[in-house]
């Protein structure tokens, strides 16, 4: 098998509840800080104590965004951390744990540490195990407590020097607990060597990379936060439902600063109600759910169609049906997100990949539901929303600096005598005068078909003339914001074109390395504006000799559904994966070279 | 503009601005009362069309949507009070009225209704309570009484009516009231009172509708209908909530039957509108504070 040298992982396994992913964000950050590249995924039960949780950190010298296939370091703080990883284990993983406590059979690089020893010394709770063991993986990398110490005291500073210095001190317990170990266990301090010496860029101090060059972690749900803001949204309604929650938390943890106005409401029909009513006075407005919650928006997505009003919509997907699996990922609901609310009326939907696309899509929601007046969706899933990533400081700067602000039609004055809010016009887009700031002036944003002074209407013509009107934005769109699939590798000179939007293109990437290094060639057709769809772009990509192969986290396939409905395209080949997990590198290897 | 008033002081010209389309409810419709007062109760304000925001919900009365001139929003059925929330917490110096139906507000938006009171938003709800529902031609009601016979329950409603008064009362809502369609000007003062108040405020409105209902007429709510007395003290929470029980047995108290100015309206509690409007404000730019925790 392929044992790629790219990508280090360090996972935490044990107990819901005790800090497993804390310490993960730690050590995450503490990479960051030195200039390395980390992608993140956790597994945890939709409980809050007990069960199995792990923390995985991928970490390169390069934009990464997958995990390895064998598992480099694993903590392993409870039995089935190691029955439950055991396929991507390995004789160069190495495996720290307390032999009172866990038991690992095998071939491996074992580090026993007696975490349970250290604790009574302390007098700790088991929930400072996480600590100790951030010590003890220090002790094993070879670099000191330094940044460790540094991150303590920052996150901690409110807890008082007291709670800090505890954390110092159970971090330098395992810390010379495994240098002690390998100072009497030569061989396998040797054997440790050796697996560091393939992955230069984490055998050496860290310390001594990075350069100028530095990087904020983010997920994907702070990432969409973050870009609301850049992009001026003022308020923010939102019930909370895994994995888009943290979305509200962590605008509601700004607030105060930002001025936002972010509003936990009793539902998800609220949440949206208040952000057309707040979108309708022309304060940027937004909500953010997971697909049961976004089923019961879906009545008020029509009315942002009829009504033409500006609402970017977040869904970040969990497998489903009904409650699913709450804290998995998917790619469900792609099909019941475009093709969402009762009646015809335009919608736009982007899919973002990866954290800068994250950004760049979400503030580019919010221009274009300005300036088409329309529902604009951002569709993500739980793998992105969730997982942390580097970002490079650098290039988030340069991009707020030229974020800009499109208005499009809205206006704080109006011209027109009568006023007419959904005047026909040839790109379908009307005037849009803030209610209330022109004395004199008032309109009405009808759920009810209306004629172009607001007032409702059953006449045929004005029907028919609202229809094509609202049609015609979409038509707009197409001629002037809709981009096309980004392409990776050359689609001229290829065996295999992969197919595939969203989080994927982490393990695509990764997989198109590896198969380049068994002689495959390979390509890449990454979609991130899904809806609508412009043929005449898209179809000559697919007009290619080679192999297209559809990837995607859903049992059905189904953007390639989508594909064929709007452009005719058929693709017979995928790779699909529906159990919650997210497609891994080795299953789209493995499925290429038994590809006959 | 013309100022020509009536015997009450009333703006003729600004009634006549606040007009819009011909009604189009049936001859005798209660609805004809309610937008009448609602044109008074502006018009005595001084408040012209383009000063105020309505959410209209659907029905029969929410239809009143061409008929009175404002900035509004005709919303879907059930959700006229989370859009009014948005509306005035996006420009909370506007005054927000919601207009609505007993099945839009009381049945389809129940819950909505139940949470606007607790967080005491700053809109005025005005209900049309018909106990039946009529653009879908003749249902039944959250607010009929027991035993109630209609086209969906043609062997009489197995439910007892919602009592929305003391519901009210008990979630949090400042201001509750009660009135009759028939009397325009007292109905009139309600709605003025209610958007003078400054928090979440209430006013039922018996409503007879002449097509569906045959039972809860005019006649029947002049009958059973009685004015609360000038000695009768609406801050006081245990006799509203008493008073309301009234309802039950068929007799409905009509005036304010409940106010307290002991909690501030929602928006006043908020931080970040203390200063500006939402509307209003500068646009937020100072990203590195919110990055640090991502360093």
């Amino acid at each position: 098998m392929y044992n790629n040298l790219m990508i280090f992982s360090w996972n935490i396994t044990g107990e819901a509840g005790f800090g497993i992913t804390t310490i993960g964000l730690t050590m995450a950050k503490i990479c960051a800080r030195h200039g390395l590249h980390i992608w993140d995924y956790a597994e945890y039960p939709s409980l809050i104590r007990g069960g199995y949780t792990s923390f995985e950190l991928a970490i390169s010298n390069t934009e990464v965004q997958t995990l390895s296939t064998y598992i480099n370091i694993l903590v392993c703080l409870r039995q089935d951390g190691f029955d439950n990883n055991k396929s991507r284990l390995n004789q160069n993983s190495i495996i720290i744990y307390d032999q009172d406590e866990v038991k690992i059979d095998g071939d491996y690089i074992k580090l026993p540490i007696p975490f349970k020893q250290i604790r009574t010394k302390h007098k700790a709770y088991q929930v400072t195990t996480n600590v100790i063991s951030m010590g003890v993986t220090m002790a094993i990398l070879g670099w000191d407590l330094d940044s460790f110490n540094t991150l303590v005291n920052e996150q901690f500073k409110s807890k008082g020097q007291e709670v800090i210095d505890y954390n110092i001190i159970l971090a330098k317990e395992g810390w010379e607990s495994a240098n002690n170990f390998l100072i009497q266990n030569n061989d396998i301090k040797s054997k440790i060597e050796n697996v560091l010496k393939q992955y230069e860029f984490i055998g050496n101090h860290p310390s001594n990379q990075g350069g100028n060059e530095t990087s904020l972690i983010m997920t994907g749900n702070e990432a969409f936060s973050l870009a609301s803001i850049i992009a001026d949204c003022r308020a923010y309604f939102a019930y909370p439902m895994s994995p888009a929650s943290n979305v509200l938390s962590v605008l509601a943890g700004w607030a105060k600063t930002s001025g936002m106005l972010v509003r936990h409401v009793e539902d998800e029909i609220a949440a949206v109600s208040e952000a057309l009513g707040s979108a309708y006075m022309g304060v940027r407005s937004s909500v953010g759910t997971s697909g049961g919650g976004f089923a019961l928006m879906v009545e008020s997505l029509s009315y942002a169609g009829i009504a033409e009003i500006p609402l970017v919509i977040y869904i970040a997907q969990r497998p489903g049906p009904a409650t699913g699996l709450p804290t998995w990922t998917g790619q469900g609901d792609l099909l019941f997100t475009v093709h969402a609310g009762h009646g015809e009326f335009p919608k736009i939907v982007l899919a973002p990949g990866d954290m800068q696309e994250m950004i760049e899509l979400s503030v580019e929601a919010y221009n274009l539901a300005t300036i088409y007046q329309m529902p604009v969706i951002v569709l993500t899933d739980r793998l992105l929303a969730e997982s942390h990533s580097t970002v490079s400081s650098q290039w988030l700067h340069m991009f707020q600096e030229s974020s800009k602000i499109n208005n499009g039609k809205l206006v704080s004055k109006t011209d027109q005598n009568p006023y007419l809010r959904y005047r026909d016009s040839d790109d379908g887009i009307s005037e849009y005068l803030l209610p209330g700031l022109q004395d004199g002036v008032h309109w009405q944003a009808n759920s009810y078909e209306h004629l172009e002074n607001t007032h409702t209407t059953e006449d045929a013509s004005e029907v028919v003339k609202q229809v094509n009107k609202r049609a015609r934005k979409m038509v707009k769109y197409l001629e002037t914001d809709y981009k096309g699939p980004k392409i990776f590798g050359s689609l001229e000179d290829t065996e295999i074109v992969f197919v595939s939007y969203g989080s994927n293109i982490g393990s695509i990437k990764q997989s198109m390395i590896e198969l380049q290094q068994v002689n495959k060639r390979t390509a890449y057709i990454h979609f991130t504006h899904l809806y609508p769809l412009l043929s005449k772009i898209i179809c000559p990509l697919f007009e290619h000799k080679a192999q297209y192969v559809l990837v995607e986290n859903s049992g059905t396939g189904q953007f390639g559904k989508l594909l064929r409905q709007e452009c005719g395209i058929s693709i017979d080949k995928s790779i699909l994966r529906y159990d919650g997990r997210p497609i891994t590198v080795q299953q789209i290897v493995n499925s290429i070279i038994t590809i006959k | 503009m013309n100022t020509n008033t009536t015997e009450d002081g009333i703006k003729i010209s600004l009634i006549k601005d606040l007009s819009g389309h011909e009604p189009t409810w049936c001859p005798g419709c209660g609805n004809y009362g309610i937008v009448r007062a609602i044109r008074i109760a502006l018009a005595n304000q001084n408040l012209k069309p383009s000063d105020i925001f309505v959410s209209f919900d659907i029905g029969c009365s929410g239809n009143m949507n061409d008929f009175l001139n404002a900035n509004s929003m005709h919303t879907l059925h059930g959700r006229a009070i989370p859009t009014a929330i948005g509306m005035k917490l996006a420009h909370h110096t506007k005054p927000v009225l919601v207009v609505g139906g007993d099945g839009g507000l009381y049945g389809e938006g129940g819950n909505h209704l139940l949470h606007a009171c607790r967080g005491n938003h700053d809109i005025t709800v005005v209900v049309h309570d018909n106990m039946v529902y009529g653009l879908t031609t003749g249902q039944v009601a959250p607010t009929a009484f027991k035993g109630y016979k209609s086209r969906s329950t043609p062997l009489g409603i197995v439910e007892t009516p919602i009592n929305i008064l003391s519901l009210a009362i008990s979630q949090g809502a400042t201001f509750v009231a009660q009135a009759f369609a028939n009397d325009a000007k007292h109905l009139a003062e309600m709605i003025q009172q209610g958007m003078q108040h400054e928090g979440f405020s209430l006013i039922n409105i018996l409503q007879p509708c002449v097509t569906f209902n045959k039972v809860n007429t005019y006649e029947y709510f002049i009958k059973h209908s009685y004015r609360l007395g000038v000695d009768y003290d609406p801050t006081n929470a245990e006799l509203a909530l008493k008073t309301a029980q009234e309802m039950l047995m068929e007799r409905f108290p009509l005036g304010i039957l409940y106010r307290t100015t002991s909690r501030l309206p929602f928006h006043m509690e908020l931080a970040c509108l203390k200063d500006k409007a939402l509307i209003h404000k500068d646009r937020f730019t100072e990203y590195e504070i919110l990055e640090r925790d991502m360093a």
